[in-house]
Formats: C-alpha cells, sequence, structure tokens
C-alpha cells in the first residue's frame, strides 16, 4: 500500500462524499489506499457498494480518530476505472 | 404535481379494457394510483345503500350486512382464483391498513417471529417487539436463504415473508419455506403481488392494502386459512376487524379486484414487458448505474435502480419536472435521514435510487417516454464527475 489519501467529507450529504471518493481515485495510481471520513448515514452503504461497481477494494470502517463523529471508511484503489 | 402531455394516447388502455386511467407519467403505482372505474362506481353505489351498522336488525343494516357479506365473498373468489384453491367468504376480513391486518394476524399467534429483512419496515417493528424474534438476511438481488429460514424457524410461533418486495420486485421463496417449515404458520404480505400475479401454496395468513389493485387506499384484507391455530385477538364480526367500518370501501376494494381478476394476464404481461424495456433500456442509455432486484421472478410492475453521482431527491424533482412521478429509497429522501432498508440489506448501492412502479393500465408510451427523457433528467442533476 504506496499513498494515504485523507478526504475530510464530514457535514456533506450523498452523494458528495462519493464524488469526492471517485475524483481520489481517478486521480491517483492503483495501490493508493483512501481513508475518507464522512458522517454521511448513506456512505456505511454506499462506500461498500461503490467499491463493489468500481473494483476498488473496501478495507473496512474504523471509528472517527478525533473520536467525534462519523467515521472512517478505508478504500484500496486497484484499478484507475 | 404536473404532468405533461406526451402519453396521452390511450390507446392500449382501451384494448386493455376500460377500468384504469393513469396520468400519464405515473410511474409510482406503490406510492398511490387512481382507484379503477369499477371499483369507483361500486364505491360511490355503496355508499347510498351501505351506510348503517351492519350488526342492526332493521332494514338499512340488513343492506349493509348483506354488502358486506357479497364484499367478503367476492375478494374470497378472487383469491381463489389466484392462489389456484379454495378459499372461504369466512377466512376474508376488512381492515383500514395493511400494517393493520398484519398487526391482527401476529396477534393471533403470540410469541416469537421469524422474518426477512426486507419486509416493510413497519413489520419489521412489529417483530422486534416480541424476544426471540430473528431476522433473516437477503442476497444481493433482496431473496432470502430458505436454508437460513428454515434453520432460525425453530421454536419461533410464526414467520413473516412478503410475496415479493414492494421496493424492488424480487420475490421470495414461499412454497420452498413453506415445504421446509411445515408446522409454521406463515404470514404472507401480498400487497402489490395480489392481482398482478398468481399466488403460491403453503401461506396461512395473507394481507394486501386494495391500493395496490386500483381499490380505495384506505381499505386492505386479511385472509387467515382455516385449520391453524389462530386465535382472533379481537371480536371478527362479520370481518370487520380492527374497527373498520367502511363497507362502501370494502365493496369498492371487491369490484376493483374482479375486475382486475379477469385483466391479470394482459395486465401481467404488459408490466412485465414495459419493466424489460426499461431494464435493459436504463443499463445501455445511462453509465454508472446499478439495477437492482431479480429480473426475472419479481414482481411484473417494479424496477429500482441507483444512479451514481446524483443525489436521489435532486432526481425525483428532476424528473417530476419532466412529467414523471417516481419513488426513491435514497437517504436524501426518506425521512429519518437513512437509506431504504431494503437497499441496506441487500448491499445496493442507494445514492440517486429511483424506484418505478407501474400503475395498472400504464401504457408503453409512458415507459419508453421515460426512457428518453431519463439521460437528460441525469444530466442535469448529476456533478461533473
Amino acid at each position: 500500500m504506496d499513498t494515504q489519501i485523507w478526504l475530510d467529507e464530514r457535514g456533506r450529504r450523498c452523494p458528495l462524499p462519493i464524488i469526492a471518493l471517485n475524483r481520489a481515485a481517478m486521480a491517483h495510481p492503483a495501490g493508493t489506499v483512501i481513508a475518507l471520513l464522512s458522517d454521511d448515514p448513506a456512505a456505511k452503504f454506499d462506500v461498500p457498494a461503490w467499491c463493489r461497481l468500481k473494483n476498488a477494494t473496501f478495507l473496512g470502517e474504523s471509528a472517527a480518530p478525533d473520536g467525534g463523529a462519523g467515521l472512517v471508511f478505508t478504500v484500496l484503489v486497484t484499478a484507475t476505472d | 404535481m404536473r404532468y405533461s402531455p406526451h402519453t396521452s394516447a390511450p390507446t392500449n388502455v382501451l384494448s386493455m379494457g376500460i377500468n384504469w386511467y393513469p396520468p400519464a407519467g405515473l410511474l409510482d403505482a406503490v406510492g398511490g394510483q387512481p382507484v379503477s372505474a369499477a371499483g369507483a362506481a361500486a364505491q360511490v353505489a355503496a355508499a347510498a345503500l351501505a351506510w348503517a351498522d351492519p350488526r342492526a336488525l332493521h332494514h338499512p343494516g340488513r343492506r349493509s350486512d348483506g354488502l358486506l357479506a357479497a364484499a367478503r365473498s367476492s375478494i374470497a373468489e378472487s383469491v381463489s382464483a389466484a392462489a389456484g384453491t379454495t378459499i372461504h367468504a369466512d377466512e376474508v376480513f376488512f381492515t383500514p391498513s395493511a400494517l393493520a391486518a398484519q398487526t391482527i394476524a401476529l396477534a393471533g399467534y403470540p410469541g416469537p417471529v421469524v422474518m426477512s429483512a426486507v419486509e416493510t419496515a413497519a413489520l419489521l417493528d412489529l417483530g422486534d417487539l416480541r424476544d426471540h424474534s430473528q431476522v433473516i438476511e437477503v442476497d444481493a438481488i433482496g431473496r432470502v436463504d430458505v436454508g437460513a429460514f428454515h434453520l432460525a424457524a425453530a421454536g419461533k410461533a410464526v414467520a413473516a415473508l412478503q410475496l415479493a418486495n414492494s421496493e424492488v420486485g424480487t420475490c421470495q421463496p414461499i412454497e420452498q419455506v413453506a415445504a421446509t417449515n411445515p408446522a409454521l404458520p406463515i404470514l404472507m404480505d401480498a400487497t402489490q403481488g395480489l392481482g398482478r400475479i398468481p399466488l403460491p401454496q403453503g401461506w396461512s395468513m395473507l394481507t394486501a392494502g386494495a391500493g395496490g389493485w386500483a381499490g380505495p387506499a384506505g381499505v386492505a384484507i386479511l385472509v387467515v386459512r382455516r385449520g391453524g391455530r389462530w386465535v382472533p385477538p379481537t371480536a371478527s364480526d362479520r370481518g370487520l376487524l380492527g374497527g373498520f367500518a367502511d363497507i362502501p370501501g370494502a365493496v369498492g376494494a371487491a369490484t376493483a379486484l374482479a375486475e382486475l381478476s379477469t385483466e391479470q394476464v394482459a395486465q401481467r404481461e404488459q408490466a412485465f414487458a414495459n419493466i424489460d424495456l426499461l431494464r435493459t433500456g436504463i443499463a445501455t442509455k445511462i453509465t454508472d448505474i446499478e439495477v437492482l432486484g431479480d429480473g426475472v421472478w419479481r414482481l411484473p410492475h417494479i424496477l429500482t435502480f441507483s444512479v451514481l453521482y446524483v443525489s436521489g431527491e435532486a432526481l425525483v424533482l428532476e424528473l417530476d419536472k419532466r412529467g414523471f412521478a417516481v419513488a426513491s429509497g435514497s437517504a436524501c429522501v426518506g425521512e429519518e435521514a437513512r437509506p431504504s432498508h431494503v437497499l441496506a440489506a441487500m448491499g445496493a448501492y442507494t445514492g440517486g435510487n429511483i424506484r418505478i412502479s407501474l400503475p395498472l393500465g400504464c401504457t408503453t408510451e409512458t415507459v419508453t417516454s421515460f426512457l428518453e427523457a431519463l439521460p437528460d433528467a441525469v444530466a442535469a442533476v448529476r456533478a461533473d464527475v
């Protein structure tokens, strides 16, 4: 796993976090790890579904680093689709 | 809501009968559709006759009682025809809503419930109220696993499994679940399916809202098969349950269902073909979409898809501007800011979600004009990605 991209999308609702995720995935090569911090209730479902549709690998979710609202969703870019 | 006149030609509605006149552009029949001409006429006629308490001994009371009995018999006949087995008039009850029917059905079987994760939210809540109830997950097309259902069925008083899902159209394996759990009473939510598709064998109780078959929206039915251990939780005088007293509505509902029974095959085939047209058309016209649900073993008139990088709310409003009424299971559309529990249970993409449900009598012209309008509508609201 090469680069780690950090996206703070808190306060933004669907589809904005997924658009940010897609832009980051397009802009970086396979092997990039993207960490998306989002408090959008749809992100829990849509980040894994986006990975499945766009051939990225969903690595998991974890608590926000500052203990605040939202979750960190981690995605491995596997193809520049 | 404004509807553009682009699909006004009613030619193939007329060829299929004169009972259904959905507004052009109405693609949200689950959310409501006009009462059929026959159902509305019967309801109005009955309103002049059946206003008295059917338990009263006087003439007006006996007239109400007679019309109520006729409505029960008619529903029993229609459900018999759909189920391929005899349902008796005294197995039919009227309630004010499908949820009321489900509440009463479950109340007749105290104890834990096993149910699929894609039952209606209200039914899932009812099950949750009971200790040791269990929810069975579904696969990516929204179907419950028969083996998992069987394993969970041990020790349960009753099962709740829908005929088909009202959000994505996928049919559930009622007969297989019944065959593997012969002693388990199954409550089958047949809303949107009754009147549209044949009914499977093996259920003990059926509930359906009359709006699904273009009957009055404030009428629902509960059918309880004989021979079960169901105990009516409330007095079931003359088939009225849950405080229901709308006999004209029951007459309208029974008439609408009977009329539909005679046209069911034609309606089913046309709706199925129209949804096929949409399923393939949408996938070729729009990039970055996910078409959801089972394309084959499904309700004839329902299709759900999600469009990436679009807000469901914005797309619903954009389509409305263009004369099309559609629904959405996206979080931004729901009141609780959560995506549809059905889409979530399937692991589907929940953003930019659109549910199409064809009203009875929906023409191919409406469907093709929607298909022509959709790419522009998506382009108008899709962010630059």
